[in-house]
């Protein structure tokens, strides 16, 4: 699996450190190291609202530190077929 | 392209606190400008009148007026000041154009000189009369190499009292300066020495304001900067063709306008990191393009560190990098794309104080042109 989150100028000021940091920090206690491949990406032209990322593909808008365990969850996780 | 860096070195009149001699360099893409007055009496006085008449010149200039216009009106209305107390300034100017091609005027005050291949020369000057004042005209060109100094009496009068009957004059002035170019002085060292020279045969000491500025004629350093998508997709391939074949070094500030740059050069563009922080935007990376980083942000901090008058040395992130890139060139050019992102009206940038990418780029023109860099930008 992919994972690609945006740090285009939009996403950055919102915070896409902050969620690349949630993304390391998930895929290790999940030990999701071999399985996910977690890169940054140009401008998904989702510019407004959040945080965007790109999970094999799907983008995903308004990602944010508060809402990360949720989208987890059911982007990541359920896409895997794993529980939180 | 012709760059002409400029140099100046000054002496004060022995006992005094402030110089009666003035100069100002003036930099555009139309011409390179030297102008230096020196203002009668010493002290404030003659400062004060050195200043006024730059100021005078300057302003002449930038309304538009022909040198020789501006040098005539100035020296005409110095004839009032020869009989009233009011502010009399002999002064040398010279206008540079981009090809190398130059004019001067002198009133009452030493002629260029012209190092030509190493070799100095004064140049000729033929008189004009203005009113009851006079100028003397010069012309010439400078190729690759050559340089041009101007300077105040306070350097041919060098040596008066210490053996030299009527001064060094332009005459002992080009000898010395001559001898120096043999040993292979040139730029500052040249003008350090000549001013030491006059200290010397003065009797060690300055006896009047003593002024030299030198124009050096060199390959200019180019950079080009590209920032933000174009207006119009059909015009991608063009504005990355004028990009990549602009002369020197190249930079692309913005995410999208290097997705741009990769599609249409068939290049890969990387991020270099994950290592973001919350202050340093991202940098990236494609062959053939010397900087690339993200967009508003990176230009709106860029401005920040080069208007807080920060050391420039003081840091190596991806910010740092792009002022020394803009400070380190003599010419620089925006290609700025007229492509609008809807999320960069979100009030939170208004909120940070991240500048809009054009207001910030205006910015960052003033604030280079007035490091004496020439800017030019293009809207795409």
């Amino acid at each position: 699996m992919e994972i690609a989150v945006c740090v285009g100028s939009s996403c950055h000021i919102r915070g896409s450190y902050a969620v690349i940091e949630k993304l390391r920090e998930a895929v290790a206690r999940y030990g999701l190291e071999d399985e996910v491949a977690l890169r940054a990406a140009f401008c998904l032209g989702r510019c407004t609202g959040g945080v965007s990322i790109q999970v094999d593909g799907e983008i995903i808008s308004g990602v944010s530190v508060d809402n990360f365990d949720e989208v987890f969850a059911r982007a990541v996780l359920q896409r895997m077929g794993k529980h939180a | 392209m012709k760059f002409f860096e400029d140099a100046v070195l000054q002496a004060r009149k022995r006992g005094h606190l402030v110089c009666g001699d003035h100069y100002l360099c003036r930099r555009t893409p139309e011409a390179t400008v030297l102008i230096l007055c020196d203002g009668v009496g010493s002290g404030v006085y003659a400062n004060v009148a050195a200043v006024t008449c730059a100021s005078r010149l300057y302003a002449l200039l930038e309304e538009g007026c022909s040198l020789r216009a501006a040098c005539s009106m100035v020296a005409e209305s110095m004839h009032r000041a020869r009989t009233e107390e009011i502010p009399f300034a002999a002064f040398v100017v010279a206008r540079i154009l981009p090809g190398g091609q130059y004019t001067a005027y002198a009133y009452e005050n030493p002629g260029p000189v012209h190092i030509k291949q190493g070799v100095a020369a004064a140049c000729e000057q033929r008189f004009l009369t203005v009113q009851y004042e006079m100028i003397a005209e010069s012309a010439g060109m400078m190729e690759m190499g050559d340089a041009l100094l101007l300077c105040s009496d306070g350097v041919t009068h060098a040596g008066i009292g210490g053996g030299y009957a009527m001064g060094w004059e332009t005459q002992g002035l080009v000898g010395e300066m001559n001898a120096a170019l043999r040993r292979g002085l040139s730029g500052e060292a040249l003008l350090s020495h000549i001013l030491h020279t006059a200290f010397v045969i003065s009797g060690r000491a300055y006896w009047d304001d003593t002024s030299l500025a030198l124009a050096t004629c060199r390959e200019a350093r180019e950079l080009t900067v590209l920032t933000g998508p174009p207006a119009s997709r059909a015009d991608d391939a063009r504005v990355i063709a004028a990009l990549m074949n602009a002369p020197g070094r190249k930079v692309i500030c913005g995410s999208s306008t290097t997705e741009i740059a990769s599609r249409e050069l068939k290049r890969p563009a990387v991020i270099t990191g994950m290592r973001l922080t919350p202050d340093t935007p991202p940098e990236y990376r494609m062959e053939g393009v010397d900087l690339i980083t993200e967009g508003v942000l990176t230009l709106n901090q860029a401005m920040n560190l080069l208007e807080g008058g920060v050391d420039l040395r003081a840091g190596d992130g991806v910010v740092f990098r792009l002022c020394r890139m803009l400070t380190e060139a003599d010419a620089v050019t925006f290609l700025v794309g007229g492509g609008q992102n809807a999320g960069h009206e979100d009030p939170l940038f208004r909120q940070l104080g991240v500048k809009p990418r054009q207001v910030i780029v205006e910015k960052l023109v003033e604030c280079l042109q007035n490091k004496g860099k020439l800017v030019a930008v293009r809207r795409c």
